[in-house]
Parts: C-alpha cells; sequence; structure tokens
C-alpha cells in the first residue's frame, strides 16, 4: 500500500467514525430530549411529570423506546403496503442526512491527523440542507395516503400543504441570510458561513446592521412549522385528527416517524445557530477574555455549539407549553400574507445595504479570476469526504 | 473515461426503472412517488457529473416541490382517479405517436451532437457549476428566456386559476 492509498483509507475511516458518531449522538440524545419536553412542560403546568423509572425519571423514554421495539409489529389489512413501510423511512432518512453538513466545532487533531468537525462541508452546503428539509414532506403525504384511512389522510393533506407553504418563506430568509454572510466573505458552504461570523457576537449574522433578527425570527418560524410542532403542529391535533398522519402507525415504525420529529428540531436548531448565531464560535473571542475567566476559554467549540443548539431546542419546549394551536386558515395566511411578502422586503433592504457599498471584508475575486485548481476543487472534491 | 463505473450504473437502473414504472404503474400514486424517486436519479446523475449545484436544485424543485404537488393535487382530488384510467385505442395512438415524435428529437440530437467538443469545452471551463457564473448566465447572457419562462409560468398559473374558478361557479 502507497502513501497515497493510506492516506485515502484514513480518510474514509475518518468519515466513518465522524458518520457513526453523528448517528449516535443524534439516537442517543433524543430519548433524553422526549424527556427533557416532557419534564419541562409538566413544570410549566404544575404537574410532576415522569419521575419513576431511573433518577429524576431519566430512563423514562429509553424504557419506552424498549417498550416501541418489542412491540407486535402491526400491518393494517387496508393499507397500501409498499407505501405504508416507505413513510416512515422515508422520513427518518433526509433527518439524518442533513447533519452530514452541519459544522459543530472547529478543526481537531487526533492521532496526527487534523480533521473539521463536519462530516462533509459540501460546497453548496445550504442547498443540500433546503433540498433534504423539502425531501421530509414525502413522510408525511405517504403516511397519510397509505394509511387509507380519513383522519391519516387529512393529517397528510394539512401537514404536506403547510410544509410546502411554510418552505417558501423559509428558503427566502435563507437567502436573505446568505446575502448577509456573502458580504461578509462567505460561500453557501456551512464552514465557511460559520467562519465569516467570528470574532465575537457582534459579528453574528443576526445582529448584522439591525437588520438581520427579521430573517432569523422568519426562519425560526418556519423551522416550527417545518417541523410540525406547537404551536403549528395541526398535522397531528389530536382534538380532531386522532394522531394524524401517524394514526395507523405503532411499533417501531411508529417510533421512526418520533425519531425523525426530534432529529428534525435538532437540525432546525442546529441550522439557526450556523446560519445566524455564529455557529461553534463562543460569543466573545478567546483571545480577548480576561485571564481570571480561565473556565470560560477552556470551553471547546463543541460546547458553544451545543449550547446554542440547546437554547433553541428550550424555546421548543417553552413555545409548546405556552403557546395554543392556530387555526388552520389562520396558519396558511400567516404563511402567505405576512411571512412571504416580509421574506421579500427583507431582502429588498438587505440588497440595498449592500448595493450601497456596505462590506465588511474584500469579496473573493470573481469567477473568471477564481484559480482552476480552487474551482476544480469546488466542483469536483475528490476522496471520500465529498460527493 | 471509456467503461461505465458502477454508480452511473446503479443511477441509470434507478432513474430508468423508475421511470417506466411511472408509466407502467396503474396506481396513480404509487407513479407518482416513482416519478421523484427518477428524479433524485437525475440528481444523482448531475453529482457524477461535478455539478452540485445543478443536483441540489434539481432535488429541491423537483423533487421536493413538484412531485408533492403533483401527490398534493391526486390527493386533494382524489377518490375518483384512484380508479386505473381507461386504455383507449385512440389514446394508446395518440400518446404512441407523442412517445416517438419525442424520442426521435432526442435521439437526432443525441446522435448529432460532437460529443468530444462538449467533453473538450467542459474541460476548458471547469467552473460552469460555480454559483456566479450559474447566476450570470442566467440574469445577464440568458436573461430575455430566462424572463420569458417565468412569464409562461405566470400564464400557467392564471389559466389554472381560471379554469378552477369556472368550476365553481357552475
Amino acid at each position: 500500500m502507497d502513501g497515497e492509498e493510506q492516506s485515502v483509507v484514513v480518510e474514509l475511516i475518518i468519515a466513518l467514525v465522524k458518520i457513526a458518531l453523528v448517528v449516535a449522538v443524534i439516537m442517543v440524545l433524543v430519548p433524553f430530549l422526549v424527556w427533557g419536553e416532557r419534564k419541562y412542560v409538566a413544570d410549566v403546568q404544575v404537574r410532576i411529570g415522569p419521575n419513576r423509572v431511573g433518577p429524576f425519571g431519566l430512563l423514562q423514554s429509553l424504557a419506552d423506546g424498549i417498550k416501541l421495539m418489542f412491540k407486535e409489529d402491526i400491518l393494517p389489512g387496508h393499507v397500501d403496503r409498499v407505501l405504508y413501510f416507505l413513510a416512515p423511512i422515508v422520513m427518518m432518512i433526509p433527518a439524518l442526512c442533513v447533519m452530514a453538513v452541519i459544522p459543530f466545532g472547529n478543526q481537531i487533531t487526533l492521532f496526527g491527523h487534523t480533521t473539521r468537525l463536519v462530516v462533509t462541508d459540501l460546497p453548496v452546503g445550504i442547498l443540500y440542507v433546503l433540498a433534504l428539509t423539502s425531501l421530509g414532506v414525502y413522510g408525511v403525504v405517504l403516511a397519510g395516503w397509505a394509511s387509507n384511512n380519513k383522519y391519516s389522510l387529512l393529517g397528510g393533506l394539512r401537514s404536506s400543504a403547510q410544509m410546502v407553504s411554510y418552505e417558501l418563506p423559509m428558503g427566502l430568509a435563507i437567502v436573505a441570510a446568505l446575502m448577509i454572510s456573502s458580504a461578509k466573505g462567505g460561500e453557501m458552504s456551512l464552514v465557511s458561513i460559520v467562519e465569516a461570523q467570528k470574532d465575537g457576537f457582534w459579528n453574528w449574522n443576526f445582529l448584522w446592521w439591525g437588520i438581520g433578527f427579521l430573517p432569523f425570527l422568519m426562519y425560526w418560524i418556519c423551522g416550527i412549522a417545518e417541523t410540525n410542532r406547537a404551536p403549528f403542529d395541526l398535522p397531528e391535533a389530536e382534538t380532531e385528527l386522532v394522531a394524524g398522519y401517524h394514526t395507523e402507525y405503532s411499533g417501531m415504525k411508529f417510533a421512526l416517524f418520533f425519531l425523525a420529529e426530534y432529529a428534525n428540531m435538532l437540525n432546525v436548531g442546529a441550522i439557526a445557530t450556523t446560519l445566524f448565531c455564529g455557529g461553534w464560535h463562543s460569543p466573545i473571542p478567546i483571545e480577548i477574555l480576561p485571564k481570571s475567566m480561565g473556565l470560560l476559554k477552556a470551553l471547546g467549540p463543541v460546547f458553544w455549539f451545543s449550547v446554542k443548539v440547546g437554547f433553541f431546542i428550550w424555546a421548543y419546549y417553552h413555545l409548546r407549553a405556552t403557546l395554543p394551536r392556530l387555526r388552520y386558515d389562520r396558519l396558511m395566511g400567516f404563511a402567505w400574507k405576512g411571512l412571504v411578502p416580509l421574506a421579500l422586503v427583507n431582502i429588498l433592504i438587505v440588497a440595498t445595504i449592500i448595493t450601497l457599498g456596505y462590506r465588511e471584508k474584500p469579496v473573493p475575486p470573481s469567477t473568471s479570476q477564481r484559480p482552476a485548481s480552487q474551482a476544480v476543487g469546488m466542483a469536483g472534491q475528490p476522496g471520500p469526504g465529498g460527493f | 473515461m471509456g467503461q461505465l463505473s458502477w454508480p452511473f450504473i446503479i443511477l441509470l437502473l434507478l432513474t430508468i426503472i423508475s421511470a417506466v414504472v411511472v408509466v407502467a404503474e396503474r396506481n396513480i400514486v404509487r407513479a407518482a412517488v416513482s416519478l421523484g424517486l427518477s428524479f433524485l436519479g437525475v440528481a444523482g446523475l448531475y453529482l457524477l457529473l461535478h455539478a452540485p449545484f445543478l443536483a441540489g436544485a434539481q432535488v429541491l424543485i423537483y423533487v421536493g416541490a413538484i412531485t408533492i404537488l403533483i401527490l398534493f393535487a391526486i390527493m386533494m382530488t382524489a377518490q375518483r382517479l384512484m380508479r386505473p384510467p381507461r386504455r383507449a385505442l385512440e389514446t394508446w395512438i395518440l400518446s404512441g405517436a407523442v412517445a416517438t415524435a419525442l424520442f426521435g428529437t432526442l435521439a437526432y440530437v443525441i446522435i448529432n451532437t460532437r460529443w468530444h467538443e462538449v467533453d473538450r469545452a467542459a474541460q476548458a471551463r471547469p467552473d460552469v457549476d460555480y454559483v456566479p457564473v450559474l447566476a450570470d448566465s442566467l440574469l445577464q447572457t440568458y436573461l430575455f428566456p430566462f424572463e420569458v419562462a417565468s412569464v409562461l409560468l405566470l400564464v400557467a398559473l392564471v389559466g389554472a386559476i381560471i379554469l378552477a374558478k369556472e368550476e365553481r361557479i357552475d
């Protein structure tokens, strides 16, 4: 085995380890997220919440998971077998794939190999995220239709309309974020977007010229709607629709829907962190912190990333605990008459500021002068890390 | 470049088989899902051609939006369409003629393209998938056809609304 071949093998191993790590972290985290949500909502409603299994009921969700795994795999007689089987899978896979481009830390060096804490840094990262999140609708639509049950079908229809509608303002909010980021020298890859927001929280995109919070809030609202969470959880409004699109599902298939929902929550939180809140950067650059705050200085990028994502997860819980569900026509009206025009106006304002000459850093050279080697790297991305 | 690589073969099979299913499947929802799968295969082919932006746009628009809208429309108009379509002789003849004409046109174009020159041109411009280059060609070089296409979409939109309205008045 010559040197080049060996490095390819090492790259492959590193990539596989990173993939396994990301998937494992999500799978382990979800039960605790469910526990945290139940506890938090219980607290807000002056209840106790799960407290029997394990200390503070911590193992409750694990017990539930084990129960779901050993349940009989029921296949109702009236369903479309192929699509009924496919729907939870289609729901789960994009949710996990999105994680692949999210940078959760800076470079680290282990056993002499330096690597970034991201599975793969795609040159079209944010487009990849948008494309995959748009696939999540399939799971809902197919589940609703294949169940051959009016509650499921209505839930599926509602959800597909909702998700398609909110995808539009979400895309427009991301466009604004990309424009802001490109004014700072970032590109479409998520790593470059994070790196354009370094050196302190005042450089984070959501504080950009006092207008960055607008796309940030819009992204966050659309993210909640996309994940079908309260107050936008109409697809599974239990008072009207039983359980919506997953009424007919039980056992592991139901667990997959559940997992996908929480994985998607993590995704939305992580993307919001990456696009608007400086990704893995600490709020105050470590270099300018006084020596006495050694503890804060020692905390790594992964810590800051987790804290920010944790904040968004908390916001999910809190919104669910405090807000009532929207009426359906209000929900659609809000997307089409409220968010879409607002997003367009926002893009206009951002574009005006940028055109009027606002530049924080020199822009990368225009494409015609772009060195060929770099351009090839953009398009080709050889090795297991890229496509 | 001569031999076929296995990712190419897999994507090719995915695209073609699911395209055949779209036509052959009598259940219209399954056909629509299969269409989405076929689009995904095409996106994979774009990736193999080193065009990740195009692949992402393909998934976002064709798989994520158009096919979903088709599915949505099917479910809204639901039960009447769940019956398998009838297969009259004139339908066979008409669609056969259209398919043959389309196949003939595509075959003519493929046979008459000088692929070596295309290949050489592509090698000379390795940055064609770089987003600003795409933006330049869409919003400067080919601005007019681009805008005409959007007017066409607008016309289709207005037409669809008028059709839907008329139905309600009756």
